[in-house]
């Protein structure tokens, strides 16, 4: 029957429909991905614009806050509109703590730079050293470099000698730059220009009353009158020459002097700053150069970026005070980008005006915390804090505005996610019905393909056909499909990063073509993988299941104890191996033998199971089945296989008796219609026999026909007999019977008979009584059948010995007689029903008679055995002992006779030979 | 004159029956299935039945059953089934003897006669004398030293006499050979000697109707000898 749905035309259409449907899913899930990243939230909604965009407020607020950064440092520098850097003055103090440049020169105390001075500096850096003040007790002070300490306090002395203590002008000789550190990043290249450096110091006296007891601090140094002259020590210690304290300060090497002095020192000798006084000016130097120098090109750097061309953000500080201003000074007035608003002369309404007109815009004013805006992500909480934080150096009330131009035309981030945004969003709409679509229809071509996959028209079920490509094994398919695959994926990666690529609908043919060869590598891989799952190959083709087969193989065609060698090997191997590893290596071959020696135990206790089922087995327990669920591996087989033997022993024995019990049924019905002619027959030949028949052939016929028909009735009698015992078909009544007695019950019993033939019977008896286990009417039978074989076949003339001995537990009777006719025939034949010695034939009897001995003794748990040699005829019958006979003295006794047997036919083979 | 039953649906064997009771002067009747057994009793005297079991309409057993509801004669069942069962059962639904086929017809006439002649004197007339001992149709009296079996007398040596007598004194009791020898002989046995046993067998050849199926001297075998107590 051909099956429609595995048509080529619907395979290749679903081919084609699959590979369109997974570019277009792929590129759709690429298109709506970047319309999400690039802040579409809603793929359907259609009115949004760019400016509802979550990146369009993020980026406005990023914006909004460096704007303010910028407005304040621009503030900081274009204070009162100046704009020369040399004009800016800079309070040292005013700068570290309020981070302000106050540029009027009105009312200023303190240390002062010059801005420009300051930019140079934080431009090459400065050096650090240590400084030496030192303190007189008459009140002078005298700076020196540390390094040449000695050289400073005698330069001192001396001019403390010549000049008047009063008024020491310090003269220090120039430092040497040994003990200077350099710092700063260009201080280096500055050597030269510090070698004249001077430290232009002012000796100044004062009463230092408060020092005094500082003395006593200092002279305890005694180290550090070392190596003075001795005058200058004598000095040093005594009159008012002498140094109450000495200072260590941490200074910068001034390359540029504060506005009005020489230097920091300078300026301390003036105002007669204390050391520590000194030192905080050092360590606010040392913290507002590098400061102002990082700020002052943020300044030039957001003067930059925010210009107009740079950014479509616009903003102004205007403030309260200003009043009227014309669009001409306004920016002496304010800190803005705005170059123009298109209008001359313009108030601060104006401004307002101005900014509202942008769609997104905000306006603060501090005065009123008046708060407006539109699509302003920001809140007046975070405006104002924010402003607080940044602008401290605005002062009195002012306007914060800020909007964005609508335009972009400004090349900024903005920009450049609108231009995106725009991109994108037309394709967005197509992008999610795509995605919808291609991914159902490439999912339904794919399982319509998986399912068809291998199955050809004119199948039938359960068909599969393998190409030649399935064919080869399958890590080598894969590694076929792989290889190419990823090698194209790197490539294709390299191009769309590399290549040329203008705009979006580019991208998307080169991509869309990528993918196309991409699931064509993935649909050849995938239905193959379908097919060899589908014809049962992907495992039995692969390499790995050959090398396994091989091993198995290999080691299957190994003795048992090859096997058992290889994996006592491999055990071996294992331990050495993990012993070389110290202790982790010992633990872990201290486990794998605990496992292994579990194993083995295991295994024994399954063999032991095994055993014992054929035990029971051998022991006539047929029915006994080995629990296979507690066996495993091969010895299951084992177990299986005994399994089976035990069943098809039960059931042939099952089906044996059966058989005997259905022809022991069958002879006794037969031997029942039998009997009732039979019986006419007798009858009539008897009343015949009455007659007075005068003719003598007539009187043999019919004697003839007695006999016959006595032995008829013999034969059906012995027949149902045989075939009730052998199919165990009798009950027996055991009782303790005297089988001495029963012997000489027998011999009385056939006294005539053996008499008639002239047969001499030879008894030889235990005097004490033979007691076993038996039923005495069965056990007479057997000896009556033994007896009456004799009788009948026996030489006449001869004698006939019975001999009964006992040996151990077991009672044995011989029965030795010659037979009158040769016997060509054996032993064990003539136990078996129906066969008889040749000559028998002839006489009376059915042949049974020995048979039914033997079946009837081994009913009684006896063994009856006959033993032919020349005309000796021998049964012997043995018997266990009552109470209790056991099997090994049985087993002993079966050997003593055999043994015996042996030494007999030696006897009789000399007396022959 | 006694009047027999014979009952089988083996006609010939019914016939050659009649032939043998006849010459032993009998009057015989004649039935081929048990329902004409039972009716033939009810219309004539009959003094012994001689039946088969396995009969059309009714069989031998049931037959048995129904005559023993109202009449005691003696029943002699003549049957195929030979097995010891079969026997038991034949004996036990109460009838006084069973003759397996095929049988010597001889032997069914002795069983007859000895049924008979205990129906007609012996069961009427019970001797209670000293010295006379008695089991079923065995009668010792060893005042006279005379034996009898169902009233015939029989000859037996004097050992033999002693030992039957032993036996029938002491009826049921099984005895050893050399019981028996040291009883008798009035010394210990010594060895194996077959002169008990051979003159039991003389014994039983002398009272039994069929010495191999004996009534009244019975061998238990590997054990002794014993007198049945009937």
């Amino acid at each position: 029957m051909k099956q429609w749905k595995y048509a080529w035309g619907w395979k290749a259409a679903a081919l084609v429909m699959n590979q369109v449907c997974f570019v277009a899913m792929v590129l759709s899930i690429a298109l709506c991905t970047l319309y999400v990243g690039s802040g579409g939230v809603g793929l359907l909604k259609q009115d949004e614009n760019f400016e509802d965009t979550e990146y369009y407020r993020n980026e406005v607020r990023e914006q909004v806050y460096r704007c303010i950064r910028a407005a304040c440092r621009e503030s900081k520098f274009e204070n009162s509109g100046f704009s020369d850097t040399e004009e800016i003055l800079v309070s040292l103090e005013d700068y570290v703590r309020n981070n302000r440049i106050l540029s009027s020169e009105n009312g200023r105390n303190g240390v002062y730079y010059r801005l420009s001075d300051l930019l140079s500096w934080g431009e090459q850096g400065y050096g650090v050293g240590e400084l030496l003040r030192i303190e007189y007790h008459d009140g002078t002070i005298s700076y020196g470099a540390q390094g040449n300490y000695t050289q400073t306090v005698v330069n001192t002395y001396r001019d403390g000698n010549t000049v008047s203590s009063a008024a020491i002008s310090t003269d220090v000789e120039p430092f040497s730059l040994d003990g200077w550190e350099e710092t700063g990043e260009e201080s280096g290249q500055e050597v030269s220009d510090t070698e004249g450096y001077v430290n232009g110091m002012e000796g100044r006296s004062y009463e230092g009353g408060d020092q005094i007891e500082q003395a006593e601090e200092i002279s305890d140094e005694g180290d550090l009158y070392d190596g003075l002259p001795p005058e200058v020590d004598e000095y040093l210690r005594g009159g008012n020459g002498s140094i109450l304290r000495i200072d260590t300060i941490e200074a910068v090497e001034e390359l540029y002097h504060p506005v009005g002095y020489e230097s920091l020192v300078g300026y301390a000798q003036m105002n007669g700053l204390s050391a520590s006084e000194l030192q905080g000016l050092y360590s606010q130097l040392q913290e507002m150069i590098p400061a102002i120098y990082n700020d002052y090109y943020a300044y030039k750097e957001n003067l930059e970026l925010f210009s107009p061309s740079m950014t479509n953000m616009r903003y102004m500080i205007l403030p309260e005070d200003a009043g009227e201003i014309s669009f001409r000074n306004y920016e002496n007035l304010t800190y803005t980008n705005i170059k123009s608003i298109g209008e001359d002369m313009v108030g601060p309404e104006k401004f307002i005006e101005y900014f509202r007109s942008f769609p997104t815009y905000l306006i603060y004013s501090t005065s009123d915390l008046s708060f407006e805006g539109n699509r302003i992500p920001l809140t007046i909480g975070d405006i104002s804090s924010y402003l607080k934080g940044y602008a401290p150096s605005l002062e009195g009330d002012y306007t914060f505005m800020v909007a964005i131009d609508p335009a972009y035309q400004a090349d900024d981030n903005l920009r450049a996610y609108k231009l995106q945004y725009d991109e994108l969003k037309p394709v967005s709409r197509l992008a999610f019905y795509g995605l919808f679509l291609g991914s159902v229809l490439y999912f339904l071509s794919l399982v319509y393909l998986t399912l068809a996959a291998g199955h050809r028209p004119m199948d039938g079920q359960g068909v599969t056909h393998l190409n030649r490509f399935d064919r080869i094994k399958t890590e080598l398919g894969a590694l076929l499909v792989c290889v190419p695959a990823s090698v194209f994926v790197g490539f294709a990666i390299r191009v769309i990063r590399t290549a040329p690529l203008a705009d979006l609908q580019q991208y998307c043919l080169v991509g869309g073509v990528f993918l196309f060869i991409l699931n064509l590598f993935f649909l050849w891989g995938y239905l193959s993988l379908v097919r060899r799952v589908k014809g049962h190959t992907i495992w039995s083709d692969s390499i790995l299941c050959a090398i396994l087969r091989f091993f198995n193989a290999v080691i299957a065609s190994r003795r048992m104890t090859t096997r058992a060698m290889l994996g006592y090997m491999l055990f071996l191997a294992a331990n050495c191996i993990l012993l070389c590893f110290k202790i982790p290596g010992f633990m872990l071959a201290c486990m794998l033998d605990a496992v292994v020696g579990v194993l083995l135990l295991r295994r024994a206790v399954q063999q032991q199971m095994v055993l014992e089922g054929i035990y029971r087995l051998t022991e006539g327990e047929l029915e006994y089945q080995i629990p296979l669920d507690q066996v495993q591996g091969d010895l299951k087989v084992f177990a299986e296989a005994v399994n089976h033997v035990g069943e098809g022993l039960s059931q042939a024995v099952a089906k044996s008796v059966k058989d005997e019990k259905l022809k022991s049924d069958l002879i006794t019905n037969v031997s029942h219609d039998i009997k009732t002619p039979l019986t006419s027959i007798i009858n009539y030949v008897e009343l015949l026999k009455r007659e007075d028949i005068p003719n003598t052939k007539v009187r043999n016929y019919i004697g003839i026909l007695e006999e016959k028909s006595q032995r008829l009735k013999h034969l059906t009698e012995d027949l149902v007999e045989a075939s009730k015992i052998s199919s165990g078909n009798v009950k027996l009544e055991f009782t303790r019977v005297n089988f001495q007695e029963l012997i000489q019950q027998t011999n009385g019993e056939f006294y005539e008979r053996f008499a008639d033939r002239n047969l001499q019977v030879v008894t030889n008896m235990p005097e004490e009584p033979v007691v076993i286990e038996a039923d005495g009417r069965r056990l007479w039978r057997i000896i009556e059948n033994v007896y009456n074989n004799v009788a009948k076949y026996a030489m006449p003339g001869t004698r006939v010995y019975v001999d009964m001995t006992v040996v151990g537990h077991m009672v044995r009777l011989n029965i030795k007689n010659i037979s009158e006719q040769p016997l060509n025939i054996e032993a064990s034949q003539l136990t078996e029903r129906f066969i008889r010695g040749d000559v028998s034939r002839s006489t009376e009897g059915s042949g049974l008679g020995l048979s039914i001995a033997k079946n009837l003794t081994q009913l009684q748990k006896g063994s009856f055995e006959i033993y032919l040699d020349g005309d000796l005829f021998r049964v012997t019958v043995i018997f266990p002992l009552a109470p209790e006979g056991s099997r090994e003295s049985e087993e002993v006794l079966r050997e003593e006779i055999v043994a015996e047997e042996e030494a007999e036919g030696l006897l009789v083979r000399e007396v022959n030979g | 004159m006694n009047t027999i039953l014979v009952c089988d649906d083996d006609r010939e064997i019914v016939d050659a029956i009649e032939i043998y009771l006849g010459q032993e002067g009998y009057e015989v009747l004649k039935a081929y299935d048990g329902i004409q057994a039972v009716e033939m009793l009810e219309k004539h005297e009959v003094q012994l039945l001689i039946i088969d079991i396995m009969m059309p309409r009714l069989d031998g057993i049931r037959a048995t059953l129904k005559i023993r509801e109202n009449s005691s004669i003696p029943i002699i069942i003549l049957s195929a089934k030979s097995e010891d069962a079969d026997k038991i059962l034949g004996l036990n639904i109460g009838a006084d003897d069973y003759v397996s086929k095929p049988f010597n017809p001889l032997e069914l006439v002795a069983r007859v006669k000895s049924q008979l002649r205990r129906y007609t004197k012996l069961g009427t007339v019970a001797v209670e004398q000293q010295n006379v001992f008695q089991t079923g149709g065995l009668v010792i009296n060893d005042d006279l030293k005379e034996v009898t079996v169902d009233g015939e007398p029989v000859k037996l040596t004097p050992i033999e006499y002693n030992i039957l007598l032993l036996l029938v004194k002491n009826q049921g009791k099984v005895f050893s050979i050399n019981q028996i020898y040291e009883s008798i002989w009035n010394e210990d046995a010594i060895g194996a000697d077959n002169t008990v046993a051979v003159h039991i067998r003389h014994i039983r050849e002398k009272i039994e109707i069929n010495a191999k199926e004996p009534r009244y001297l019975k061998v238990v075998w590997g054990i002794g000898y014993k007198v049945e107590k009937l």
